[in-house]
Order: C-alpha cells, then structure tokens, then sequence
C-alpha cells in the first residue's frame, strides 16, 4: 500500500502537464459536443472536423499518458534503474490500474455522463450501454495500448512496434484480398448479434491480461511479446473465420412454425452474371417471402446456400454478409460459387437451398408529433427535429430496435401553414402529396471500437418510393414506429432445382 | 594527514610497506612517542585502502611494540624498546641491496663505494655549513 | 559453534551462451562476506553479462549462481532491499531533481539511513533541487551512489561505476565505498585498475567468457614477479619454457620475463639455474595489478614476444 501511494505522487507529479493536457481537451470536447446537436434548428454549430479532430487528440493524449505512465517504471529491456529496486510487482501494477482508472476511466465516465444528462437522457436507462462502451473502450483500446507499453523501454520504440503491427496487418489483409475472397463480405457481421463478437473480445482481452501479468510478475518480455502476437493473430484468424463458418448462426433459432415462408421462385433462366469474374461464378437467385404478417418485419444480416449436383455432389457456402430487409414481394439474391466447385456442379439440373439469418421485429403502437424543426421528445428514440427533407434525432449509443419515420410531403415548398393536412395514418396521398420516410437508429456498435460521446445526431434522408424531391409540411402530423426486436431466426427456402446456365464451353 | 611519509608503490603487499614506514618514521625519531596514530578508519581513508589492510598493518605494529592502544585516546605510538643498530640496518636492506646491485652494475668497486658513502654522510652531518648540500 | 559464513556471492559453472556466441563459459567463483571483489577483464570479457546474471536481469543458459544464499533467479521484490546495484549505463530518471529521486526511493527501503543519506549529500555536495539530467556524468554517478549506499546493503554490485569519471570524482565515490567495506560486501567490475587495486581485497579475470583466476589480490601480487637476468649471448635457447612464464624476451645477453607461478627467490634462482645454465644477476620485482592484467591480457590473446633481436610482438 506504501508503495503504491508513493509510485502514486510520483506519477501524478512527473505526468500533470498529460493529464491536464487530456482534461482540457475532454473539457473542450463537452463544450463543444452540446452544441453540435443543432439539427435543423437555427443556430451555429460548430465544424463536425472539430469535434472529430479534438476526439482524435484526445485518444492521442491518452495514448501518450498510458504510454510515459507505464515507461517510468519500464520492465523491459537490461538497462534500467527501476528493475534492481525492491518494488513489488502487484503494488506496481495495481497503482498503474488505479491511475488510468482515477484519471482515464473516471473522467470519460463523467463527462459520458454529463453529456447524456445535457442530451436530455436519464443514465439508468443507458448505464448498460456506458459499461458496455467500457469494455469496448479497454479492449480495443487501453489494453492494446498498455501492452505495447509494458514490452518497450520507449514511446519512439512502442510506435515503431504499433507501426509494424499496422503493417503487418495491411498486409495480410492485402494479400487475403488477393488471395481469397473479400473478407468483408465474410460471415456474418460483427454488429449483429452474435456471440462471435464478445467470444473474440474476451479472447483478446485474456491474452492482453495474461502478457501483463507476466511481464510486470517475471519481467519475461519475450513470452509477453509472443502471447500479444499470437493474440493478434488468433484474433485475425478468429475474426476471418469464425464469422462465417457454422458456429456463427449459433443463437440463430430455425423457424418451424408458419407463417412466413422463404422460397425461391425457380422457372426464370438462371444466368450467369459476369462471366469474366475471376474468382467466382454469380447468379441471380429471384426469391420471395410471403406471409409476413401485418406488424412484422425482418432485417436480414446474412444468408449461406447449400448447392446439390444431380451424381450427389454437395456444397454449401460460408455464411456472407447480406444487410437488407426483407420485402414481401421479393428480389434477387446474388450467390457466388468458386469456379472450381461450379465446374463439378454445371451441366445439369442443380438443386438450390438457402438460409437466412435474421432479426425479427413487431411494431409497437405509432406516436406522432407534428413535424418541426424543434427538437422534441420520443420515447425510446431520443429527441428528433425535422428538417425540409430531412430528419435528425439526437439519441444515445444502443443496438436493438429501431424506428421508422413517416410523413407527407409536398412537391412544392410548404409554406407555415399547410392548406390541408393529411392524414400520415391514411394510406391514400392527397394529390400533391406523397408518402415520405426513412429508417431511424439509435447509434449501433458498428465497429468494434468505443465512442467518447454517447449521445449523438443522427440523420435520415426522408425519401419516397419512386423518388423524387418533396418537402415537409410544419405542423403537420409525423409519425414514428418502433421496430421492437422479437426474436432471431434462421429462415430456410425449399430446395428449388434450378439449372445453371452459362457461356461457358 | 598521515604523519609519516608513505607513497604506496603497486605489487608489494601494502600492509608491509604501512608498516616498513611507520616504523622508518618512529626509528628515525619523526614520530615520537605519545604522538597520535591514525585510526584504522583515518588510515584507510587517507591511503585509499581496504580498512582490513589497515587493520593488520595497524594490528602488526601494536604486536611489535611500535603503537599501543590507549582505551578515550585511540592509538599512540609507544615507547619502542631501543632499536639495535642491526635492527635499524635491517630497515635499510632493501636499498643497500638495489645499491649494491646498481654499483655492481655500472662497475663500482666496494671501496670506491664506501668512500663515496662516507662523504655523502659528512655532507648530511648538521654541523657542516649550509644545509647540507653542495 | 561456529558455522561457515554463507559466502555472499556463489557461482557453479555459470554459462550463458548467445546461440553460439559464448559470453560467458563455465564461470564459478566465491565472493566472502566483508571482501572487495573486483572483476576485471578486456573488453567484451564477458562481465557486465556475469554481474547481470546475478541480478537476476538476465537469464543463465546453465549453471546456478546463489547471491546472499538464495539463487539468483530468485531475487526480485523485497530481496533487493538488501543489494545495491550501479551500472555504468543505468538510465536514471532525468526529469527528476536529487531530491525527488531520494524521496522517492527511500520509502522501497526499511533499512534505508536518513542520517547517512544526508551525510553522504554533504559529502558530495550534491544540489538537492537541481534535477538529474541537469548535472554532469559524474554528478549522476554520486546520485546513484547515494541511492545505493543510505540503506547499507548487505551487497553492493558496481558495473564499471569509475568509467567516463575525472579523477576527482572518482577519489569521492571511492571515498564513499571505503566507509562501507566490512559491513557491505562490494563487488564491483572496473577498469579502473590503478584505484581499486589499494582497496579490493580479491580479484578475479575474465577473458573471453572464462574466469582465469580467481584469488586473493595478496595471493595474487605474491605470485607475479618481474624477472630480469643476464646470460652468456652465445646460449641457445632452453628446450621448452614453462606455462608460468609469460611475456618472454631475450635480447643478447639480457633475458626478462614475467613469473604467474612464483614462490621464492630461492625456488626462482633455481628454476631459472635449470633452464638457463649461465644465468646471473638475477632480479625480481612485484607488479603493479595494471602490469598482470596485461600480461594475462596480452598472453592469452596469443601475443608472444620473440626471442633474439628483442622484437616484441
């Protein structure tokens, strides 16, 4: 305890000027991240490449604090003067956690905090979600930064190691590119809902933990250094195969009961689309949902096939990525087949099955508020302003539900006033006017690293089927829709025989 | 400050030479008895030497009489008992040897050697003019 | 009952190989309580890596050294408040003052003297508030001095702590180890050979890896002479000089050598009688311990004086 309060004053002297550094920037950042939640509202808002540039030097500034926290008692490497001094390791290591909690963690949690209560958010509602962005924010990011630090004796040589890291990872990329198919469109997505996400996280953040131990316990930096490669690259292998094998759809429950059906609808000629692609042969499948019933929906996040040659031969797909909703009256679905497997498979009637994994979703009872450009209130959305074609809701960090918005507009400008008002609940447009609407989110973790503010602006292009140019009416009635998530399902089409037809020899 | 001279030359056990000049320095009489003897500890920081070889030089010379321990003064010399004149030519062997040798050498016989000692000691003798030098 | 004192250092057949690079080769050696062990060597010799072995900052290939009676690789934590370290190359926290510095070590210590801190402050004369990358090479070195001396370590390691040091310098921090000697054992690597020879009390050689010797420097200094005698010209040479001899020249009728082996005069005179029928004039004189370690250091690189024109190698 003595020794963690003394290495404690002698941080908080030698690094003063970093946190003071971060403080004023994170200061700035609440400041200014209030008044960029303008929406269509009159007002100055400040250039949103501030409010980026300061979040970028802010993460900076915390790298350089962890960075010169962890180098002034540096374990690695022959030639230091703290190695030979009678520390003990837990001590060490728990005044390093304590510090980065005390002046990391703590105020990016206040000021979450502040910034939520500023945005109009109760916390309980969203404590889930700031612990959740926590997490987020120690394994991407403080862990990684912490275990380059503990295995260099300097921020000129952990940069160098961060740079060849980036390199390598460039690197394999590139060539998996070149090599393979396009990882992106691999397995199913990291913010669906699966559990391939938090599995590769927790892996990630044992092997982290674990290279800290033993590097701060033994001072064994080889071994830590190979356990954080390792870790990388299970973690590279993980996230490029793990998403699309089998054990992504775990979680994903088969949909027995009626009634909506998956189908393919056979009968129109298959052809093949590009045929000088290289590395795969795509067709396009027409498919078709039917009996959704009324209130229901569902967002597919990814499909496989499963392709059966009349001698016998099978193959089925990986899981890929395929972001859409689900129409009732159908489309048409690209599937890519490697050549090699659609030389076996040509030449001959082929039988055709596919799987969707989706999320499915029932409306909750409409709310609606008059449109205008006033920031106002909807519940379990946030607060939304309407603009002349377009909708901005200030909300908080979550996955899950969603919303969509609807109104009508008019081909013409609106004027204050609107002569008649309709009725968003009517299917019929008045003439002159037409259906217009978007699809609304509250802020996903689309990527797999944390956000410094948890309230943000989202906005949604209102748009109409068909297109065109049309323009909100003030006043007039705007309706929002919950999408309430139910449950996830994998859908499966009949097996359809279909025949492949291509220009080939 | 060490009263007596010393300049310690490498090779030769340095507790030998400590005590080959000390007692050089109470026989020819520059330290008298009652003086006060550096500590083992004043020894060692003076010379620059291992306190433990002070501590035997020191050790050797109380054995042979030369220094005695005073219990609240530290150490003085003693009175020695009366040096013998072989004794005291003992103390010089080392360089009637290299003397020898060096005559030896250049080709001086044992007679024109002992003259030429016999007027270095005349021109040392106090009661000749000047301070003895030529 | 009296019981062997636990040596404060023990090596068995230390190795430590980097791939087939041998750094260090089957090194044992005993360092007792209150001595002054002083490891000396070329260049490369091998002992930042030995001294680095015992403080467990790096790692043996094979063989086991024991520091203050528990094994090497075990000294971490509490067990270094008893054993100072200072290197040559240590990187001392610059941005700190001297007085931040000692503030900062000193609660790692019970042991540690407030007293003989601020007594060896005075005695250097360090400013407290000036910090330590503001001070000169030698400045830093009586800093590190300090923070190794107040809590009177049972072992003090020094890796070449004189290098780079003027002269008066170096007398104030030798000034300071004096006062420690008998109740902290120094072990200690240098360079410094003319400085540390008044003070250590053994002495050991590296070369290339291996310890050559390892022995009292009393021992030591009695066993190396300097031998010049003369000899007829017209002699041959002996069949076959001894081992012992090193650095042989002859020119004409003079013959000197450097004796690791001697015992006597006596024993010498006839040695030498053996070999060198007509050889007279025979003297001896002791080496200083600058003298040996070039001899050793010359000989084993297989410089050879030749014989006959007194052309030296």
């Amino acid at each position: 305890m003595n020794q963690i309060m003394n290495i404690f004053r002698k941080d908080l002297r030698h690094l003063r000027v970093e946190l003071l550094a971060s403080w004023t920037i994170m200061l700035l950042l609440d400041l200014l991240i209030p008044k960029s939640w303008v929406g269509f509202q009159p007002g100055d808002q400040p250039p949103a490449i501030m409010v980026q540039m300061l979040t970028l030097l802010l993460f900076a500034s915390w790298v350089l604090l962890i960075m010169r926290l962890v180098h002034g008692e540096r374990l690695a490497g022959l030639n230091q003067f703290w190695t030979t001094r009678p520390y003990v390791w837990t001590s060490l290591l728990c005044e390093k956690a304590i510090f980065v909690l005390l002046f990391v963690y703590a105020p990016m949690l206040l000021s979450q905090i502040y910034l939520l209560h500023r945005g109009g958010f109760a916390i309980g509602q969203d404590a889930a979600t700031l612990v959740h962005n926590l997490l987020l924010f120690t394994s991407s990011f403080v862990l990684p930064v912490v275990g380059i630090a503990v295995v260099t004796t300097s921020f000129a040589q952990a940069t160098i190691v961060f740079l060849g890291i980036a390199a390598s990872f460039a690197g394999v990329y590139t060539a998996m590119i070149f090599l393979g198919e396009h990882s992106a469109y691999l397995g199913v997505p990291r913010y669906s809902p699966t559990f391939a996400a938090p599995l590769e996280t927790a892996i990630w953040i044992v092997f982290l933990a674990v290279a800290l131990l033993i590097q701060y316990r033994g001072r064994e930096t080889r071994k830590a250094i190979a356990l954080l490669g390792s870790a990388a690259a299970v973690l590279f292998f993980l996230s490029m195969t793990l998403a699309g094998s089998a054990a992504a759809s775990a979680g994903y429950a088969t949909v027995v009961d009626p009634p909506t059906v998956a189908s393919i609808v056979p009968g129109d000629e298959i052809k093949l689309e590009h045929p000088t692609n290289p590395r795969t042969a795509v067709y396009r499948i027409p498919e078709q949902f039917s009996n959704i019933a009324p209130g229901t929906s569902f967002f597919r996040w990814a499909e496989r096939y499963t392709l059966t040659a009349a001698n016998g031969y099978t193959w089925t797909s990986n899981w890929r990525m395929d972001l859409s909703t689900l129409a009732p009256k159908g489309s048409k679905e690209s599937i890519d087949i490697p050549w090699n497997v659609h030389d076996r498979l040509a030449g001959g009637p082929v039988a055709l099955r596919m799987e969707f994994l989706v999320t499915q979703y029932e409306d909750q009872p409409p709310y609606t508020i008059p449109v205008s450009r006033e920031y106002q209130a909807v519940p379990g959305l946030g607060y939304c302003s309407a603009g002349d074609n377009a909708l901005a809701c200030r909300t908080t960090f979550t996955w899950g539900d969603y919303f969509t918005y609807a109104t009508f507009g008019r081909e013409g400008y609106c004027g204050v006033q609107p002569t008649m008002v309709p009725d968003p609940l009517s299917d019929a447009a008045p003439p002159g006017y037409k259906r217009i609407g978007t699809n609304l989110e509250r802020i996903g973790f689309a990527s797999p690293f944390p956000l410094f503010s948890p309230v943000n602006v989202n906005q949604g292009f209102l748009w109409a089927a068909g297109g065109g140019s049309y323009h909100t009416c003030p006043g007039s009635p705007g309706t929002f829709t919950r999408r309430h998530v139910v449950r996830r399902v994998r859908l499966e089409t009949q097996t359809a025989t279909i025949v492949l037809k291509d220009s080939a020899q | 400050m060490t009263p007596f001279p010393i300049s310690l030359q490498p090779g030769l056990p340095i507790s030998d030479q400590i005590v080959y000049a000390a007692k050089r320095a109470i026989i020819a009489g520059q330290m008298r008895s009652g003086d006060a003897f550096p500590s083992v500890r004043a020894l060692s920081k003076e010379l620059r030497i291992n306190p433990n070889t002070a501590h035997k030089a020191v050790t050797e010379l109380i054995n042979a009489g030369l220094l005695a321990m005073h219990p609240g003064i530290g150490t003085v010399v003693a009175t020695p008992p009366d040096a013998t004149p072989s004794e005291r030519t003992r103390l010089l062997g080392r360089q009637i040897e290299e003397l020898v040798v060096e005559a030896r050498r250049l080709g001086v016989g044992q007679d024109e050697l002992l003259r030429s000692i016999a007027k270095q000691y005349e021109l040392l003798t106090p009661n000749t003019r000047g301070h003895g030098r030529r | 009952m009296s019981e062997m004192p636990v040596p404060t250092i023990a090596t068995h057949a230390l190795t430590r190989m980097y791939g087939s690079t041998v750094a260090l080769k089957d090194v044992t050696l005993t360092v007792e309580p209150g001595s002054v062990y002083a490891l000396v060597g070329p260049n490369g010799a091998g002992k930042t890596t030995l001294i680095q072995l015992l403080m467990n900052l790096q790692a043996a290939t094979s063989g086991s050294a024991e520091v203050l009676g528990m094994p090497s690789t075990t000294i971490r934590g509490a067990s270094l408040s008893r054993i100072g370290y200072i290197s040559e190359s240590q990187e001392l926290p610059d941005w700190m003052t001297v007085r931040g510095f000692l503030d900062f070590l000193r609660p790692f210590y019970p042991g540690w003297d407030a007293a003989l801190e601020a007594q060896l402050l005075r005695d250097f004369a360090l400013p407290l508030d000036r910090k330590l990358k503001h001070m000169s090479r030698g400045m830093r070195m009586k800093a590190a001095f300090i923070s190794a001396l107040s809590y009177r370590p049972a072992l003090l390691v020094l890796d070449e702590p004189f290098s780079g040091l003027d002269p008066l310098v170096r007398d104030e921090l030798i000034e300071g180890l004096l006062d420690r000697i008998g109740e902290t054992t120094l072990f200690l690597s240098s360079h410094d050979l003319a400085e540390i020879e008044s003070f250590a009390s053994h002495v050991g050689y590296l070369e290339q890896g291996q310890l050559l010797f390892s022995e009292e420097m009393t021992a030591l200094s009695g066993r190396f002479r300097r031998v010049e005698f003369q000899v007829d010209p017209a002699s041959g040479p002996p069949p076959r000089l001894p081992e012992a001899w090193m650095e042989f020249e002859r020119s004409g009728s003079l013959v000197r050598f450097t004796h690791s082996q001697f015992t006597s005069e006596g024993e010498a005179v006839a040695q030498i009688g053996t070999l060198f029928p007509t050889a007279a004039n025979m003297e001896f004189s002791p080496l200083s311990l600058r003298s040996i370690f070039l001899a050793n250091a010359r000989t084993h690189r297989g410089l050879r004086t030749r014989t006959e024109n007194g052309v030296s190698a």
